[in-house]
């Protein structure tokens, strides 16, 4: 099956800052999560995605078309939610996305029909009439998606599409565009920096951090730790694994302890790096946060009996000890940090 | 139905269906199968689009009122002179009550203009920044060449109304006057001349208000500004040419060129008027002559050759347009 966004050493700098460097994303069907922090690249590469910037170096293709060259025919087939929550408050919500619907190729009468149909689809149907200003953040976000999606797009670009949302609001926004995408066979690149929200509802995953790309894959591969990506694509191997052996990250269970620490002598409270220095030294993965260490490592019974004798040791005391499915969050937070 | 009628009425559980029962029950979102429009669909789209915000239609009232009274004032007198022409027994152009039709640019027109520009027009451009439609615009196959084609060609055809219609009025009360054009030829050349007065007048109005518009973020100072350029300069022009330059100054002077270019489109002899000094009746007397032949100084734009009037207008636009396309090429299009 072919990519539905392809990029080889994609580069896009301003001035002396290298916003994207080099990046080889491969992008299939289905939806696919973007992550990485404020300023990690996202928004640039889907302004490059979509032909609005011209790259400095490399190649782009999104849904076999060239963003450049084939611009007009690739964005007939694209929709997009921009981040910025700012909408023409004196404009109706049908006719905010009947409008749009036009100008992605939906003939006038044609567009009128799939506004309405667009927003009962995302449950702003009896709100269809309704000024944009009147309305709440979390129904504005909603009448951005049905303005992307009320033509019939390929792909649709969500670019934060949960920012302002309340938990609640949140969960029933990802539904949407979870049914959405599996419903009506929307491909979707959803940016976020809520890892979270990314696990939840994709399927693939591409992470930037500072413009570099740290992963590209299934979400399934990144969890297990044979997923890939660092530098360029000349560095993987042809089963797709990183040439370089890097582990970027691992197990997907570990086991998160949370210590007390002891006074050990006169005047020292080290026991909570004296236990994180014999886990270390035992083959187990670490990483510390004040008293909380969480380790990972390839056999849970064996971690057990590790801690068990590391804590012992040490003098420190357990105050909590569970074992801990790594998020992605987690996963993330470690291909960066290497 | 036939079937269906004895079996509901020997079994009063079978409900019948009736006209007010009915539902779409197949309705929502769907796969789009058929074709997709074109670039000049899309330009048309936002063209209506924004000509509709422009005129406040589908607005709050509040956004109505200006657009409104510039319509009224532009279209309104031409209305009376209609009505007017249709009263028995009373010769309009005997009473010298009709006016030439290029008067009627100078007066009511060029007020509903002023208006017309300084409070809907810079709108246009200034909102899509503001409200974030740039952003949806830039998503979808519009590019800056073509959305700026679309809001120039909405504010065009939105002046145009204002430019167009009254004089179209006017003619029909000259027709009812029996003061119309004669023949096929004058009807055609009339229209030609309405037609290029009408553009003449809204071109370069429209390409001046752009050109403030898309450099300025708010509104009213948008407005202002507007307003500050066509009077500053005519005071400016004015003053210099009372200083002694040549009549070449008055390129610089966008309403007075909007003026002339209207009276030439439409034949008029020069009619030189100069704040009072009495040359406008001396021009009168000798049509055709240039105050500067009749040794009447100082030079007016009716000096001016057409050709140097026909390069100052050009040369206008495309400044305005130079402009516009610079400033939007240096904005950040960051979604």
């Amino acid at each position: 099956m072919l990519p539905i966004i392809d990029t080889v050493g994609l580069t896009q700098r301003f001035g002396s800052i290298v916003a994207l460097n080099s990046l080889n994303i491969s992008v299939p069907e289905g939806m696919t999560g973007l992550v990485g922090a404020n300023g990690a690249g996202k928004t640039t590469l889907i302004n490059v995605l979509l032909g609005l910037r011209v790259p400095n170096a490399g190649t782009v293709s999104v849904l076999g078309c060239d963003p450049i060259t084939e611009g007009f025919k690739l964005r007939l087939q694209v929709g997009l939610a921009p981040e910025r929550n700012v909408l023409p408050n004196d404009m109706r919500a049908v006719d905010f996305v009947r409008h749009l619907a036009e100008m992605r190729g939906i003939p006038r009468k044609e567009a009128r029909t799939r506004a309405s149909d667009a927003l009962w689809l995302v449950g702003l149907g009896e709100e269809r009439l309704r000024e944009l200003g009147t309305m709440s953040t979390g129904q504005r976000q909603r009448v951005k998606l049905a303005q992307a999606v009320a033509s019939d797009p390929k792909l649709v670009f969500l670019d934060e599409p949960t920012d302002g949302l309340d938990p609640v609001q949140r969960r029933e926004m990802l539904d949407l565009i979870y049914k959405m995408s599996s419903e009506f066979n929307i491909n979707v690149l959803l940016a976020s920096h809520v890892l979270e929200e990314i696990e939840r509802v994709c399927d693939n995953i591409v992470a930037l951090d500072a413009g570099n790309l740290v992963a590209c894959g299934t979400i399934d591969d990144l969890a297990a730790g044979n997923l890939v990506v660092r530098g360029a694509i000349d560095d993987l191997a042809a089963d797709g694994t990183d040439a370089g052996g890097t582990d970027l990250a691992g197990d997907t269970e570990g086991i998160v302890l949370e210590l007390v620490d002891i006074e050990t002598s006169s005047d020292t409270f080290d026991s909570v790096e004296t236990v994180e220095a014999a886990l270390r030294e035992s083959g187990l993965e670490v990483r510390r946060k004040g008293a909380v260490l969480n380790i990972k490592g390839s056999e849970l019974g064996g971690m057990y009996d590790h801690v068990r004798d590391a804590v012992a040791d040490s003098g420190a005391r357990i105050h909590r000890l569970e074992k801990k499915r790594f998020s992605l969050d987690d996963i993330y937070a470690n291909i960066v940090d290497e | 139905m036939s079937d269906f009628k004895p079996s509901a009425v020997e079994n009063p559980e079978i409900k019948v269906a009736r006209a007010d029962d009915a539902q779409i029950i197949d309705r929502g979102y769907r796969p789009y199968e058929g074709l997709r429009t074109g670039l000049p669909q899309l330009i048309s789209s936002v063209v209506v689009y924004s000509a509709k915000y422009v005129l406040g239609i589908g607005r709050k009232f509040r956004y109505k009122i200006f657009p409104a009274i510039a319509l009224i004032i532009a279209i309104f007198p031409a209305l009376v002179f209609v009505g007017l022409s249709f009263v028995p027994d009373w010769d309009l152009q005997e009473t010298d009550i009709l006016p030439a039709y290029h008067l009627y640019y100078e007066w009511p027109m060029v007020i509903a203009i002023v208006m017309f520009i300084s409070f809907g027009v810079p709108d246009i451009l200034v909102a899509d920044r503001r409200n974030g439609m740039m952003d949806f615009y830039f998503s979808t196959p519009l590019r800056l060449w073509s959305y700026l084609t679309s809001k120039v060609l909405a504010v065009f055809v939105t002046m145009l109304i204002i430019t167009i219609t009254p004089i179209l009025l006017l003619l029909v009360a000259y027709v009812q006057e029996d003061a119309g054009p004669s023949g096929v030829d004058e009807w055609l050349i009339l229209l030609a001349r309405i037609l290029l007065g009408g553009i003449a007048a809204a071109g370069i109005i429209a390409a001046t208000t752009m050109t403030i518009a898309s450099f300025v973020d708010r509104r009213g100072l948008a407005a202002a500004s507007v307003l500050l350029l066509l009077l500053g300069s005519a005071f400016l022009t004015t003053i210099l040419a009372r200083g002694g330059t040549g009549a070449w100054v008055y390129s610089f002077n966008i309403p007075e060129i909007y003026i002339e270019s209207v009276n030439r489109i439409y034949g008029v002899l020069p009619e030189y008027v100069f704040l009072g000094e009495g040359i406008g009746s001396a021009g009168l007397q000798s049509p055709g002559v240039t105050p500067t032949q009749l040794g009447v100084n100082p030079v007016s734009i009716s000096d001016l050759s057409t050709l140097l009037l026909v390069l100052s207008y050009v040369g206008w636009i495309a400044l305005s347009s130079a402009a516009i396309w610079f400033r939007y090429r240096r904005l950040v299009v960051s979604r």
